[in-house]
């Protein structure tokens, strides 16, 4: 890896790092923050990326910095200023910690702690990137052949990439060229302005930075403000034809600060208000009162609201785009989370149960659209693991999760039921929430073998394997055969049906519990049980595994009176 | 009997082979984990017994197809929900007994129309100055299974026979002294290749190649560095200038080529660039052969041992070999026939050519980290020709064969593909799919499916 800038900076650099740990570098940020006016006014700057969609400034530095550190904020600072920072201002934020590193072997590699790392903490003292043999060998492995951490340095690796690329200005493109519309922009043109020394009219880059420097110490940021009108005038000159609209720029930047998708809206009302329905219908069972039922009432009113927005988020990105929402693998999933409110809430006159369970089933497809967000707009790495059917495999297998959750959660409640009574209304409601919890499961069992099905089609047209017995599929198979035994035991006609189904319904999503978080924690390939690692079980499980043995166990000797 | 088959053609029957088939299947997932890939499908997933288990479920649901009426227009998408299991079961059967797979290398500007396969073979010719014999034999070895094989022959009226006698995975060797029949060992320390140190052996009158190093003990022919010993004392003479360093008090020096030197133990020799330290000499000991790991490399060969006998006369053969890479043959003479064995992959020959105008390798800006390759290729094929461009999610399909973009040569002036032949197992697997997609769908449509009925029951009970 070459980091030209970096070396560049070298002696600088060693005069911060007796800094690193001292307090002045909080300081030194406050001081060197770009003014959020001038930040404002830079995000409307449009900006090309490499895969030649003309976007605002404001898009692309919040892509980055998502991609760099999975966050919307950092250091008190949004997006705008932390890339301008970063291409402005290097060496001071080559020790920012700002690259976000999860993989516990990472950080010891590279003697951090924080899930937030500096860039200078990739280099070890002789500046050599630390990374580099493990890089070399992940990618040495077949797609298929790597496991967890050699998919996690390439996920650091190609952070630290974009920042070395920012770091050496190599990424905001805002000139276009002056020969051809269809050349790639650059990131620098020179200027002439009278009356300024010569030796750095060369650059706008240059001339910018002086201004910005100086802002920093006097805090008038008028000079800065206004040279930006040149970068708007020279591609109004050279680029006007392939320019977006100013609606559109304001309406891309309203998306963006809306973040429809995002963590805390969409994703956030789908699931809070799905799981308080979900409580409010069971506590219905024993006491139907005014209150409940006016609170039902406005959950489905928020639920609804939710979907109407999500509708206008649709429409939204439609026109910024030009395409419609369904193009790539992100928009399928966002649009499918959409869709699948659409049969909730149309199959809510049925029962309340649909637009609970439809809720919880888009939060969570909303839940994986952030998980991978982002890692296919700006720089594509092994476009293998970024398919189209991959996206749809996954978002399929991962809200059939939601289905067995739920599953889980009204077996037990069912086996609470029946310990708590034997009344009438009692065996009603436990009759019914039987009824949900086998259609939740057919619905769940369907969506997790269509899907993992889709992920045999996904090999196959990346590897040529449909099948491979990776732990990941074969766990899944495990769970669709767990669950297909499950709905097959009525077939054996026991009187004690209802109790069975719903003890196996609670303790079936173990198989999914391995699949999801198993596989990854034991089947690592790191661990070898056979000389003697250890078998590590976190603590919860094995009380929280006799607890619910325990109360089964009750509630088998309880369904005794049911029967008789 | 008819009881016996009522009881295994039943449900409960069903569901207990559905628990075993996911316990085995989830079990050996972790077999995989520590013994490696091979060792999980040998012992599990390529087992006669897990196969016979899917047929037996499969005879069971057809069995049922009837009991429960299952072909009753109602029951319709029930029926194809499950046929379409039956399907991909089937579909998996023949990618697993008729399909191909394997790995093509392509230098530039050069042709190839041959692919080796992934799976590994006992390949062995007899002959003798009339008759000749070829033989193969797919082998799945691991150190966790019976891997137990015997291949009878009877050759020019000669009873021939090979058999399993040992395998070792990753082998290395192990220095094991005797009291008898021992030979005259030297020990060489050797920097590994994943770090650390690594000992080498060197019999007496023999030659190896050490560390890269062309070494000869005693040995009647000249080797790049030799050892001699005389009386109590060691020598060697190189046609390299040698460094030195003794370790006791860090003195270095060069001694000339091709002059005899004494050969000092606790002392650094470094020759052409290759490091060594001459460790011990063992005047009554053996080399065998013992695995070094647990869980297979699947990059290191493997050391199939087999018995060899004709009519009486036995004897053991080393074959080495390993995933993706042709087996080098072991050509001999025993008991007055002639031989060779290997242990390795295939070389299927493909019935057309493909020519590699070009591997592009693209990085990053500023960085080694590759952002994608493709190999543009040439497919060759008598009058046919055309270019195609291979990369990530870009496959070329040609006459039934499938080329993937896999890896790449370290120089990258070569591309890697993965080749697949498995048209009707991939086809017939997706039409189980397909018609399993289409059984979902319409199992939510039907009015008398599972589903559907209980959401009528829900309802009589709210009113």
């Amino acid at each position: 890896m070459t980091h030209k800038i970096f070396y560049f900076f070298w002696f600088l650099l060693l005069n911060y790092l007796t800094m690193a740990s001292n307090p002045s570098l909080d300081s030194l940020f406050k001081s060197r923050t770009i003014n959020q006016d001038h930040a404002s006014s830079f995000s409307k700057i449009l900006s090309q990326d490499n895969q030649g969609r003309i976007k605002p400034f404001h898009t692309v530095s919040s892509e980055i910095l998502r991609k760099i550190s999975r966050k919307q904020q950092l250091l008190g600072q949004n997006p705008v200023q932390i890339v301008l920072g970063m291409t402005i201002d290097p060496l001071l934020w080559q020790m920012a910690p700002i690259i976000k590193v999860t993989h516990e072997d990472i950080l010891k590699l590279i003697e951090q702690s924080d899930l937030h790392v500096a860039f200078v903490s990739f280099f070890n003292q002789k500046n050599e990137y630390i990374l580099t043999p493990y890089v070399e060998s992940a990618y040495s492995k077949k797609p298929i052949d790597r496991n967890k951490f050699d998919k996690e340095v390439i996920a650091v690796d190609e952070r630290v990439n974009i920042c070395s690329m920012l770091f050496s200005d190599q990424f905001i493109s805002i000139f276009p060229s002056k020969e051809s519309i269809e050349n790639i922009w650059s990131t620098d043109v020179s200027m002439q302005i009278p009356g300024i020394d010569s030796l750095k009219t060369q650059s706008f880059k240059y001339i910018y930075r002086d201004l910005i420097f100086t802002a920093f110490e006097n805090d008038n940021w008028e000079p800065a403000n206004s040279i930006l009108q040149f970068i708007t005038n020279f591609q109004n000159e050279y680029a006007k034809t392939i320019l977006p609209n100013t609606l559109k720029i304001n309406l891309e930047i309203l998306y963006n600060e809306l973040d429809p998708f995002g963590w805390s809206k969409l994703f956030a009302l789908y699931l809070i208000s799905g799981i308080f329905f979900l409580v409010l219908l069971l506590i219905q069972i024993f006491y139907i009162n005014r209150v409940s039922k006016l609170l039902i009432k406005g959950l489905y009113a928020i639920i609804v609201s939710g979907f109407l927005f999500h509708l206008f988020a649709l429409i939204l990105r439609w026109y910024i785009s030009g395409h419609a929402p369904w193009s790539n693998g992100y928009e399928s999933v966002i649009f499918i989370s959409f869709a699948t409110m659409l049969a909730g809430i149309i199959f809510s006159k049925k029962s309340d149960f649909a637009i609970v369970a439809a809720s919880l089933v888009a939060a969570m497809l909303l839940f994986v659209a952030n998980l991978n967000w982002l890692n296919p707009e700006i720089t594509n790495l092994v476009p293998v693991l970024k398919s189209y059917w991959l996206m749809i495999h996954v978002s399929v297998i991962t809200s059939s999760y939601g289905f067995f959750g739920l599953c889980a959660f009204l077996g037990l409640m069912s086996i609470f039921l029946i310990i708590l009574g034997h009344s009438q209304i009692v065996k009603e409601n436990v009759k019914n929430l039987t009824i949900i919890n086998e259609q939740s499961m057919i619905i769940g069992l369907f969506l997790l073998t269509v899907g993992t099905f889709l992920g045999g089609v996904w090999a196959n047209e990346s590897w040529g394997r449909y099948w491979g017995w990776d732990p990941k599929e074969t766990w899944a198979l495990v769970s669709c055969i767990v669950y297909a035994i499950i709905l097959h035991i009525r077939l054996l006609k026991s009187i004690r049906y209802t109790y069975y189904f719903n003890v196996c319904a609670l303790f079936g999503f173990s198989a999914i519990l391995m699949t999801y978080f198993g596989v990854n924690y034991y089947l690592d390939g790191l661990h070898s049980y056979a000389a003697g690692d250890a078998f590590p079980v976190p603590s919860f499980v094995f009380p929280t595994f006799v607890t619910l043995m325990f109360i089964s166990f009750i509630g088998f000797f309880r369904f005794n009176k049911w029967i008789n | 009997m008819n009881r016996f088959f009522n009881n295994l053609l039943s449900i409960p029957a069903a569901l207990l082979l559905m628990l075993f088939f996911a316990i085995s299947i989830g079990l050996a997932t972790f077999l995989e984990n520590d013994y490696g890939t091979i060792a999980a499908r040998a012992v599990v997933f390529n087992s006669w017994w897990l196969e016979l288990c899917l047929f037996v479920l499969c005879s069971i649901f057809i069995f049922n197809i009837f009991k429960y009426k299952l072909h009753s227009l109602n029951k319709l998408p029930i029926l194809f929900l499950h046929l379409s299991f039956i399907l991909i079961i089937i579909g998996a059967g023949i990618t697993r007994y008729v399909g191909q797979e394997g790995v093509m290398r392509i230098r530039e500007g050069s042709l190839n129309s041959q692919f080796i396969s992934s799976n590994l073979f006992l390949e062995f010719k007899i002959h003798d100055n009339k008759f000749e014999y070829n033989g193969k034999k797919e082998l799945l070895l691991s150190s966790i299974s019976k891997n137990q094989f015997k291949i009878p022959i009877s050759f020019d009226h000669k009873n021939v026979q090979i058999e399993y006698h040992n395998f070792i995975q990753d082998p290395v060797d192990f220095l094991l002294e005797t009291t008898d029949q021992g030979e005259n060992i030297v020990e060489f320390i050797v920097p590994a290749k994943e770090g650390g140190m690594d000992s080498k052996y060197l019999n007496r009158y023999n030659q190896s190649v050490i560390n890269g190093i062309n070494v000869g003990f005693d040995h009647q022919f000249q080797s790049d560095f030799e050892v001699f010993k005389v009386d109590s004392l060691f020598y060697f003479s190189s046609i390299y200038e040698v460094d030195y360093m003794r370790m006791s008090d860090q003195s270095k020096g060069i001694l000339n080529s091709n002059t005899k030197h004494r050969l000092n133990h606790k002392t650094l020799y470094t020759i052409n660039g290759q490091s060594m330290v001459f460790k011990n000499y063992y005047s009554n000991a053996r080399i065998i052969k013992k695995s070094s790991t647990i869980k297979n490399d699947e990059l290191q060969p493997d050391l199939l041992q087999v018995k060899l006998s004709i009519s009486e006369k036995d004897t053991i053969l080393n074959l080495y070999g390993g995933r993706g890479a042709i087996a080098s043959k072991e050509y001999f003479t025993f008991n007055g026939l002639f031989f060779s064995f290997s242990y390795g992959a295939l070389n299927h020959t493909l019935p057309f050519a493909i020519y590699l105008k070009d591997f592009q390798l693209e990085r990053y800006p500023g960085s080694d980290s590759p952002s994608s390759f493709a190999s543009e290729i040439q497919v060759m094929d008598g009058d046919t020709t055309f270019d195609y461009r291979i990369f990530m999610n870009n496959v070329l399909n040609y006459r039934g064969y499938r080329f993937f973009q896999s890896s790449y040569d370290k120089d990258e002036k070569g591309t890697i593909l993965s080749v697949n032949q498995d048209k009707w197992g991939t086809m017939i697997t997706y039409l189980g799919y397909l018609s399993l997609l289409l059984s979902v769908v319409a199992v939510f449509l039907s009015k008398f499916s599972r589903i559907n009925l209980l959401g009528k029951k829900i309802n009589n009970h709210r009113t």
